[in-house]
């Protein structure tokens, strides 16, 4: 039904002759000139809207600018409000009515790779040098009942002409009191292991928060890396105990191939599952200084029986194993002005274990175990919550084995960095366009190794120009 | 006659010494915080809230009693409002747009 309020509306703003155009590899939105005259429509349909901010109705719901929950006034890097908000379910409010909270965002790019991609960037692509209209996107964002709030995220991804249910993350949150200290509760139901997370440690809201779709990315990561992303459905509970000590316990089940086509997934594209899946998540929270320092420091884990996408281990089940540990530290220059300079850090380690079942052993000639580590480290200063420079390292090794990776010498190290700097005029307290926020981001990959080979690494590097608009309704 | 006015005024003074004089106390709202977590009043006291910060606020008063609760609206950088704790008991306030935004308050 989503799926179906999306095409209709991608048919009222003239974003589709007809329902077909959404079925994949029937329609190549390749051209320019039209994904231009599609972003003049959504700028046009924005500018005669409500107000709008970084999940736009998040910020009308509670009467808050962009820059309020989110480091440099876009989404989804959160502040200390904005984890606030997103732990108490969503529903905190200025008590006045503003109708459904539904938003929608946009974006486009352009991609240039440092050495063309033979046989085009994507199906209908060019080799390189590409415009895209990467997504356009649906929510419904905020209070549904009193404790109760979701945020559910429908897209339609120009790159792939594929409409699909994407993070969802529904909660009920209530208050009480253990060892007379405050207890913060919740049960979470959603779609993707840490996309229900409140810090952008962990993978799903981790940096950066948006990348090319037309550009190489390396072939291996691990699972809890959004490899199980809309794959899965899950509940869990979570408990954050005198603003101190955050536990949180969940149990996913995968999706089984007709649920997953039916929400607009691939289902041979990524891991697939049909086990209980359990998640873990415990971390420590540290404030000081006025609410200037903010830290946290904490691991996650999950365990999965899957069969690998892409034919990898030629249908045979795989049983990976991810630990990971990751903190956070924010420094705000004056918790009292949301458009203060901001300093904001993030780190994760994540250690993952496959163990290949054993009938698959002689039939692959695979190894049995396969270990795989994935480490990132990204800084970021926003000025004035308007400028904001990121830079990130990130790396990933594991066991080498030409026949479990489909990369061509059998390594799945990669390691490089990226560098960003995003543009966000909007979404401050004084900004004159109440209606809308956009942000303008200038973001190079730069490869050191990639799919284990260091002398063809820098052919993957790649400028990504993005534009990001949000709206609501 | 300036001798019966100079007695009642002695006697009007005397009792106006004699019933002690409501309290206002200020909380300060700055970076999204209270900077007190709790606070004791007698009956009558009254507290002030400031908005030190940039972006809208809001207090409500719960308490004494379990259904007993008051929206003094929302409160717009550098707006004060206040709040007269006429009933003995214990009371939180909040902000409902930022929840961490609290503190309790026990009236005597």
């Amino acid at each position: 039904m989503l799926l179906d309020l999306l095409r209709r509306t991608m048919r009222v703003g003239g974003l589709l002759a007809s329902a077909d155009r959404l079925r994949p590899g029937s329609f190549n939105l390749s051209g320019w000139s039209l994904q231009g005259l599609l972003l003049v429509v959504l700028l046009a349909a924005s500018a005669t809207t409500g107000p709008a901010f970084a999940v736009p109705s998040f910020a009308i719901q509670t009467g808050q600018p962009c820059a309020a929950c989110h480091i440099g006034a876009f989404g989804p890097q959160l502040t200390p409000y904005g984890r606030d908000f997103k732990l108490h379910g969503y529903v905190a409010s200025d008590g006045r009515d503003h109708g459904l909270p539904l938003a929608l965002t946009t974006q486009s790019s352009f991609t240039h790779t440092l050495q063309p991609q033979p046989g085009g960037a994507a199906p209908g692509f060019r080799p390189n040098d590409n415009f895209a209209f990467d997504q356009l996107s649906l929510y419904y964002a905020g209070q549904i009942a009193p404790k109760l709030g979701a945020f559910i995220e429908l897209n339609y991804d120009g790159v792939a002409q594929q409409a699909a249910l994407n993070n969802v993350d529904i909660r009920y949150a209530s208050e009480g009191e253990l060892f007379g200290q405050d207890l913060l509760w919740g049960i979470t139901a959603n779609n993707n292991p840490t996309v229900q997370d409140p810090w952008n440690s962990t993978p799903a809201w981790g940096f950066p928060y948006n990348r090319s779709a037309l550009a190489p990315t390396p072939t291996a990561s691990v699972l809890v890396d959004g490899g199980l992303g809309q794959r899965v459905a899950g509940v869990g509970v979570y408990t954050l105990w005198n603003d101190l000590l955050y536990l949180e316990s969940d149990v996913y089940r995968g999706l089984n191939a007709p649920t997953l086509r039916a929400l607009g997934q691939v289902p041979g594209d990524g891991d697939q599952t049909a086990a209980f899946v359990p998640y873990g998540r415990v971390a420590l929270i540290k404030e000081w200084g006025s609410k200037g320092h903010h830290a946290e420091i904490g691991a996650y884990a999950l365990s999965a029986n899957v069969v690998p996408g892409g034919d990898q281990t030629l249908g045979f089940g795989v049983r990976k194993t991810d630990v990971a540990l990751d903190a956070t530290y924010q420094f705000i220059s004056d918790p009292s002005k949301v458009t203060s300079n901001r300093l904001s850090a993030h780190a994760t380690y994540i250690h993952e274990t496959a163990i290949m079942a054993s009938g698959a052993l002689a039939l692959t000639g695979a190894l049995q175990d396969h270990w795989l580590d994935t480490m990132r480290f990204d800084v970021s200063y926003s000025f004035a919550a308007t400028v904001t420079p990121s830079a990130q390292y990130f790396r990933t090794t594991g066991t080498a084995d030409a026949n479990y990776w489909t990369t061509p010498n059998g390594s799945p190290n990669s390691d490089g960095m990226i560098l960003e700097i995003a543009y966000v005029p909007w979404g401050k307290p004084d900004s004159p366009f109440q209606n809308m926020n956009v942000r303008l981001a200038v973001q190079y990959v730069n490869y050191f190794s990639f799919d284990g080979s260091y002398a063809d690494a820098s052919r993957n590097n790649h400028f990504y120009f993005s534009l990001w608009t949000a709206v609501k309704f | 006659m300036p001798i019966r006015l100079a007695v009642a005024l002695a006697i009007f003074m005397g009792l106006l010494a004699a019933v002690p004089a409501a309290t206002t106390i200020t909380i300060i709202q700055r970076g999204l915080a209270l900077d007190r977590a709790s606070v004791s009043l007698a009956t009558g006291d009254r507290l002030n809230f400031t908005n030190d910060d940039d972006v809208i606020h809001n207090i409500h008063v719960f308490g004494p009693g379990s259904e007993e609760n008051l929206d003094l609206g929302l409160q717009k950088p550098g707006k004060l409002l206040t709040y007269k704790f006429d009933k003995a008991g214990a009371y939180r306030v909040r902000c409902n747009i930022h929840p961490s935004v609290k503190m309790s308050v026990t009236v005597k």
